[in-house]
């Protein structure tokens, strides 16, 4: 056991584990590369069909469990754990003396390659089989040399069928140990030419087979497909392996024809007590430094703000307001996308804070993600089309317009299956009392790790029934639920030349739903907010008598620095000493008296908008200062 | 010793023979003798209660829904070993053969089918019986038709596929993601015969593969010239003349786009469309004012069993004729149904003449479909609109071309759309795409009509799995009936689709905004 756990390999592994949990985060990871995956023999079966494909679905499976936090770590610790104790016997094999000791770079390319987020968890499962593989056929190889060719064949046929691309690694490592091994040349060929034979073997007896429909999950079928999706990251990866295996099969053959007469052991010589001291000390020092190297590694290519990001992303799908908005001031403004503040903005509606905090989290552009276009700061490796449309589907659907929710999840979910877009569409099916289509997404999702205990629930709910029994979240989109056809006032025809369309507005959407029901908080709060920040002033002011339709204990600050910006700017009015009214709106005395405050500091000069934006932030007017400075960004 | 052993091991083994006949028997026989009625009818799903069947139909294989411990099912005919099916988790599969066999023993007669359930007392219950009626007349044996994902605009993946009637067995005949993602759709035979036959592609999302059908005859695929000057635009929905050498198509400029309100999301409007004609003896392609009246829309061509007329559906044009907005007025929108009679000899066309008004019906006639007996004319009817698949209201209509009387499908039709529907060769069967199991996603439904015209309830397309459907997220359309399976070269057509269009260099004339009601 010791043997095969070293203390290095043990502390690496708890390095390795902490920088997972801690730096990276494994439900960011899951976040970022999590698919659909279904604990059926259906799903199952559709990643049959291609080399690779297995371990995609294993790779599914292990980001599932990363949905939940620690297993994911655990599990991505053990395949750590996979990859490095073959590539260390490997190693060993190539040079019995010193060679163990070069599984510490692959360790430290691993460490340093798992703090990139858009690194594909395949790749390690498949370095982890391919490097088993190379040791079993290594282990053959040392017990018998007979039907080597055969099995090396049979092995790379495996390896390729499974791991896709990781077939490489497997037949680059085992070739190197042929060539540094003394044996026939006919036999070397031999090997690459059964390597070769094996991997062409799979590739015609997968494609002479063509499937029936396929459940979820369609394979690439395009020739040499492993090989062109091969990003940096997993290329880096998978070379690593025989780059070293050759430096160190290379540095063991060297030793070997320096040193022709074998070394005797240590502890036979004189004085082996004392150098077994030294080496115990040296071994000690070597530890220390490897895993303070691991560590290091590890903190310096972990991105604690874009796991900030993706933290706050994770949090969203979750529902997880508070979370949301703590980590929602963490974000560094080069990381601050519209996405984030489309998930800030849904956080503050759903904590009722968004008419009053709106301007304490950074905003531009628009309230809510508009379109799939990822504007500045977005994290493009993420799946930006299926992540707007899908945030896009779940911003319509609480405002109630069910179709478009409903349109946004399915192009969100074609693009991208996933759980989170299947429990939407249940939820859009269950508010449109389409109890049939809630069943047909629940069916599914009860297969799903993550989900299945929601959507066995809501199956039992709905046994039987013609109609969805009460549920909170569904009777309150339901009262929201548009009732009046309005697509030509939200869009405009597009006359494209082979299929014509239309060219929608999401503010449009939210005036329209205001319009049909003007008690409709969040398309009010929604569209106060598009106009706060698109700086219309008079549009926000005109809709401030609808504020009495919802229980504020007073108008919001925000909208009463609005109708005084509004006051001051478009109808030229001075302050009064005594109360103001605007648009029906009476401004509360703390608003007056900041605002005198923002004038008397100013003084009878004329300030430039700057200035006027820094006195009003020290002053507390947050739309003041987003109005004259804020909104031009800085 | 040993001998002791052999005879320990030969006694177990013949004692759990025993005991699992035992089992069996007792299983069987305490279900037909001892159970208690239950008084209604078992809930089962897919809905297979009461149908007339095919004689040549795969198993109708279900699910029981009902709490149970254990299941048993008895499907019996006046001829024949009865089938007997046990289940531990409801789920009831028949045997191929056995299934058959019974079937071909009662053509034209009625076949009981008893469901037993044991409940959590370990007692036994029986059902209400009900019927399975074998049809005389065989459904052509194979069925072809599209997959893809409930598409609303982005598709990715879909297929044409072939079903084997008889079997559960299903052949990819064509698959997008061979050809760059291409979109295939509207297949089209002559006369149930599985060759010749055309299909038509679209451009995936690198815009390779070209618009335009392809032509897959006598082992060879390639694709025609269906634009001219005349008509610029790519051809779609075609119908074959009956003769196989002429056929007929539109051609169609459609806008799509979600509404807000209603079931379905999903809205089309046809802002131009006008028929053509292919004739396969010259190549050439020609239109008439007939079937391309410069003031109305026509779509859906279909030729009648004797090729002498060519039904479609037809509306007036408002598009850019008047101050018609596809996004408000869409509702306006209603066809009627029309046809032309046409002589294949000169290529001469009468007057079109109008079989059933939109003003009359208070319906938008679509997708007429011609029975090969020459009989009936079935079609869809809808609230409004160019495209029955996406309305809720689109129920199937036939109409008695002797008569000119015509009536709903009240059997076949359900509360949700039905569309693209197809005959048998005998023009006892059709089968049609219904969105009636979940409102979304479409599926083959299959309906006998008897000799007197007489619908009866629909079945969906069975499966090996019974279950299948309930997670089913595809979307079923275009099913077409043949007599055979379609053989072609797979290759010759995979190429023929990376071909460029012959006539690439044809294309509408712009739309110039300022025209129409849009800014």
């Amino acid at each position: 056991m010791a043997r095969q756990f070293p203390a290095q390999l043990v502390l690496f592994l708890v390095v390795f584990a902490w920088q997972v949990q801690v730096a990276v985060d494994p439900r960011s990871l899951a976040f970022v590369q999590g698919e659909l995956f279904l604990w059926n023999l259906r799903f199952f079966r559709d990643f049959l069909l291609a080399p690779g494909d297995l371990t995609q679905w294993l790779a599914r499976a292990v980001l599932e469990a990363c949905h939940l936090g620690w297993p994911g770590t655990l599990i991505l610790t053990a395949v750590a754990c996979l990859i490095l104790i073959p590539t260390r016997e490997f190693f060993k094999i190539l040079w019995p003396s010193q060679g163990g000791g070069a599984w510490m770079v692959s360790a430290l390319v691993l460490i340093a390659i798992h703090g990139r987020y858009e690194y594909p968890i395949s790749t390690s499962l498949g370095a982890a089989i391919a490097m088993i593989a190379t040791v079993a056929y290594v282990g053959f190889v040392e017990r018998c040399v007979r039907w080597r060719i055969v099995v090396f064949a049979g092995l790379s046929a495996l390896v390729y069928y499974v791991g896709g691309a990781a077939f490489y690694v497997f037949v680059a490592c085992a070739m190197i140990y042929e060539l540094y091994r003394p044996g026939h040349w006919g036999v070397k060929v031999g090997c690459v030419l059964g390597a070769i034979t094996g991997r062409f073997l799979i590739d015609a007896a997968l494609n002479a087979f063509r499937p029936n429909w396929f459940f979820l999950h369609v394979p690439i079928t395009t020739s040499f497909a492993a090989e062109r999706s091969l990003d940096r990251l997993t290329f880096a990866m998978h070379a690593s392996f025989p780059l070293i295996a050759a430096l160190v099969a290379d540095r063991a053959a060297r030793r070997r024809q320096g040193t022709p007469a074998a070394l005797g052991s240590n502890e036979n010589r004189p004085g082996a007590a004392e150098e077994g001291f030294k080496a115990w000390l040296r071994r000690t020092a070597l530890t220390a430094g490897f895993v303070a190297l691991a560590a290091f590694a590890g903190w310096a290519t972990a991105r604690p703000e874009v796991q900030t990001v993706l933290a706050l992303h994770a949090s969203a799908d979750r529902e997880e307001w508070d979370q949301v908005l703590r980590l929602g001031r963490r974000v560094a403004p080069q990381w601050y996308s519209q996405h984030v503040v489309h998930d800030v903005n849904m956080a503050l509606y759903h904590v009722g804070r968004l008419p009053y905090d709106l301007f304490a989290y950074r905003q531009f552009a628009s309230p809510v993600v508009v379109a799939t276009h990822p504007g500045p700061n977005a994290l493009l490796f993420l799946d930006l089309d299926a992540f707007a449309l899908r945030k896009l589907g779940d911003f319509h659907f609480h405002l109630g317009r069910l179709n478009d929710a409903e349109y946004y999840v399915h192009e969100s979910f074609v693009r991208r299956p996933s759980a989170e877009c299947l429990r939407l569409l249940t939820r859009i099916a269950l508010a449109k009392d389409e109890v049939d289509q809630a069943r047909t997404f629940l069916n599914v999702l009860r297969d799903d790790w993550v989900f299945g205990a929601w959507a066995e629930d809501w199956l039992r709910r709905l046994q039987g029934a013609a109609d969805v029994p009460a549920d909170a979240e569904i009777d309150a989109v339901r009262r929201l639920r548009l009732v009046e056809e309005d697509i030509h006032h939200t869009a405009e025809f597009v006359a494209n030349p082979i299929i014509a369309g239309r060219k929608v507005s999401t503010r449009k959407q939210i005036v329209s739903a205001l319009a049909q029901n003007p008690h409709h908080r969040m398309a009010f709060e929604f569209l106060m907010a598009w106009y706060l920040i698109d700086a219309r002033v008079t549009e926000a002011v005109a809709l401030l008598p609808l504020a009495a339709n919802f229980s504020y204990p007073a108008i919001p600050p925000l909208y009463e620095e609005a109708a005084m910006i509004h006051a001051r700017v478009y109808e030229r009015r001075k302050m009064a000493d005594g109360p103001m009214q605007v648009y029906g709106c009476a401004i509360s005395e703390d608003t007056l008296r900041k605002i005198r405050q923002l004038d008397a500091a100013l003084g009878s000069k004329k300030a430039d908008d700057k200035e006027t934006a820094r006195i009003a932030k020290e002053l507390g007017l947050s739309y003041f200062d987003f109005y004259y400075y804020g909104r031009w960004g800085e | 010793m040993r001998k002791r052993r052999v005879a320990m091991a030969l006694v177990l083994l013949a004692g759990g023979l025993f005991g699992t006949a035992a089992w069996r028997g007792l299983g069987s026989e305490s279900t037909a003798e001892e159970s208690l009625p239950l008084g209604r009818p078992p809930r089962i799903r897919p809905d297979y209660v009461d149908l007339v069947i095919p004689p040549n139909i795969a198993p109708l294989n279900f699910v029981i829904e009902e709490p149970g411990l254990r299941y048993y099912v008895r499907v019996e005919g006046a001829r024949g070993t009865p089938l007997e099916v046990h289940s531990r988790d409801g789920r009831i599969r028949f045997p191929l053969a056995a299934w058959k066999s019974l079937l071909a023993q009662n053509r034209g007669k009625p076949l009981r089918v008893e469901a037993f359930v044991q409940d959590q007392e370990r007692s036994w219950r029986y059902f209400d019986e009900f019927s399975w009626h074998v049809a005389e007349e065989e459904i052509d044996a194979y069925l072809v038709y599209r997959v893809l994902d409930a598409v609303f605009d982005y598709y990715k993946y879909l297929g044409i596929y072939q079903r084997h009637l008889e079997t559960f067995e299903e052949r990819c005949l064509l698959f997008n993601g061979d050809f760059q993602r291409g979109c295939v759709n509207c297949h089209s035979f002559v006369n149930n015969q599985p060759m010749p036959f055309l299909i038509h592609t679209r451009p995936g999302p690198d815009e390779s593969v070209a618009a335009g059908p392809i032509l897959v005859r006598q082992g060879e695929a390639k694709r025609i010239k269906t634009r001219s000057d005349a008509v610029p635009r790519a051809a779609f929905v075609t119908s074959w003349h009956p003769s196989g050498e002429v056929a007929a198509f539109s051609v169609n400029w459609f806008g799509q786009f979600m509404r807000a309100t209603g079931a379905e999301p999903r809205e089309v409007v046809d802002l131009e469309s006008d028929l053509a004609i292919l004739d396969f003896r010259s190549g050439d392609v020609s239109t008439h004012p007939a079937i391309a009246n410069p003031d109305r829309l026509e779509i859906f061509p279909s030729w009648s069993a004797d090729g002498k007329h060519l039904f479609f559906s037809s509306t007036p044009r408002r598009w850019m004729k008047s101050d018609f907005d596809p996004l408000k007025d869409f509702k306006e929108v209603k066809y009627d149904l029309v046809r032309a009679a046409f002589d294949i000899n000169d290529n001469r066309w009468g007057e079109p003449e109008v079989l059933l008004s939109a003003a009359a019906t208070g319906k938008s006639l679509l997708q007429p479909r011609a029975s090969p007996d020459g009989r009936y004319l079935l079609f869809c009817l809808c609230d409004y609109g160019p495209f029955p698949a996406f309305q809720e209201s689109s129920d199937l209509g036939l109409m008695d071309l002797a008569g000119r009387s015509w009536r709903r499908l009240e059997k076949a039709s359900s509360r949700r759309s039905e569309s693209w529907h197809c005959w048998s060769s005998n023009s006892r069967w059709i089968v049609f795409s219904s969105r009636r199991d979940n409102g979304l996603t479409a599926r083959p439904y299959i309906a006998y009509l008897d000799r007197a015209g007489r619908d009866h309830k629909a079945f969906v397309l069975p499966q090996q799995d019974p279950a299948f459907y309930d997670t089913c997220l595809h979307t079923y359309n275009i099913p077409e009936l043949v007599t055979g399976p379609v053989a072609f070269p797979e290759k010759a057509l995979r190429d023929a689709i990376l071909t460029p269009a012959p006539d690439a260099g044809i294309a509408p004339a712009a739309w110039v905004a300022h025209d129409g009601p849009v800014e």
